[in-house]
């Protein structure tokens, strides 16, 4: 083991084997978190939205249950191994995931292909929109899950992610403008 | 965590070593970083990360590896004891506490995040999306004594244990493969109660 960690990787090295990403349990997954989903207007609506547009999902096995669009049409939600015994969380990812896909069908495209490099105004008020957009799609599933089930997991998930305050302004329904002005605020403050 | 980060060609590499055909879109050679850090219980292991910025929102991938081959850390057990049966742990003293923080950062339990604290108090504030909290697998609590038994290869160790949303005061078991269990246990508080009194179950 080089001391360098600089000098940690030989490219010249046979290296490589097979890894397997896919979830051994991605169908079972997608179809209770597709359940869970239904039981609220939000869900049902999005569901719709993934189904018409036939928008593909899979699900990859990860240490933390998160969502993403790689490649801006196919659904990538990704979940511990096994999974766990509650997938509300898991569906929540999937729900997001779909929004963000509606996104891109809606126009909300970056044109910086990473991150790292978005510069453009246009860009930046693109992701602004994006994000909260997102944050506040979690808000009205948290909302409609609560008022269905009574269960405050959701709730307590979009708090401790950090959007205790801009829950409270969903919940008292304030404008999207003053939303934003809270999330801005939020950003700032790190 | 001391992260190093891979320069382009060494990125570009790695990427090309973990991607698989069935799941190609996860890594984007053009919008990934890949970084690494040492383990002090993986003598010729390390820690790596890769991180698509590709989109919102940005994801990693966490794999061990030493440089050629790496094992994707799924949330299971799996990758670790793999590394554990064919490359070797090694547990002292001074390693058992940070490969216990590992196990439970990458081996997900059913009931929720499980993670070593600082101290009882630290119950009360600790924020589980702190990634900076979470990779200081050297974080050791105060007063930790760790017990090596030699006649059975397994390690002891008395911790305050972040477990189900609450505070237990907990003892670890670490097998000489590597594997870590609750073996003994005695709740102190939930999330929110106050989290300053501790007993000792012995």
């Amino acid at each position: 083991m080089p001391e360098n960690l600089h000098d940690t990787f030989d490219a010249s090295k046979e290296r490589g084997f097979g890894l397997e990403y896919a979830h051994p349990q991605n169908d079972t997954i997608l179809s209770e978190c597709k359940k869970i989903l239904w039981r609220v207007p939000t869900g049902q609506r999005l569901l719709n939205v993934m189904s018409q547009n036939n928008i593909p999902a899979m699900v990859v096995s990860n240490r933390e249950i998160n969502y993403n669009v790689p490649d801006l049409k196919t659904v990538h939600i990704f979940c511990p191994k096994p999974a766990p015994k509650d997938l509300t969380i898991v569906a929540l990812a999937l729900a997001l995931g779909i929004r963000d896909v509606e996104h891109g069908m809606l126009g909300y495209r970056l044109k910086a292909k990473n991150l790292n490099e978005i510069i453009s105004q246009e860009d930046s008020d693109i992701l602004l929109s994006k994000t909260l957009d997102i944050i506040v799609t979690m808000c009205k599933i948290a909302e409609e899950f609560h008022d269905e089930t009574g269960d405050t997991k959701l709730i307590d998930y979009v708090q401790n992610l950090g959007h205790r305050e801009l829950y409270k302004a969903f919940k008292d329904r304030k404008n999207l403008q003053e939303l934003e002005e809270i999330f801005k605020r939020s950003l700032a403050e790190g | 965590m001391m992260w190093h980060r891979l320069d382009r060609d060494k990125t570009l590499d790695m990427i090309n070593s973990v991607k698989s055909s069935g799941a190609a879109a996860l890594f984007s050679p053009i919008t990934s970083e890949a970084k690494c850090a040492r383990l002090p219980f993986y003598p010729n292991h390390l820690f790596y990360r890769v991180t698509n910025y590709a989109t919102m929102p940005v994801f990693s991938m966490d794999f061990i590896g030493d440089g050629e081959k790496f094992f994707y850390i799924d949330g299971s057990e799996k990758p670790i004891t793999t590394i554990n049966q064919q490359y070797g742990l090694v547990l002292n003293e001074n390693t058992i506490i940070p490969y216990i923080n590992f196990y439970f950062y990458c081996v997900r339990h059913e009931d929720g995040d499980i993670m070593v604290l600082k101290t009882p108090a630290e119950a009360a504030e600790i924020d589980m999306y702190d990634e900076e909290r979470r990779e200081d697998f050297n974080a050791v609590p105060a007063g930790t004594i760790v017990h090596h038994d030699t006649t059975n290869d397994s390690f002891y160790v008395d911790v305050p244990l972040y477990y189900g949303g609450g505070l237990l005061e907990a003892r670890l078991t670490v097998r000489g493969n590597g594997h870590v269990s609750i073996t003994a246990q005695k709740t102190v508080a939930s999330r929110g109660e106050d989290a300053t009194r501790t007993t000792m179950f012995y």
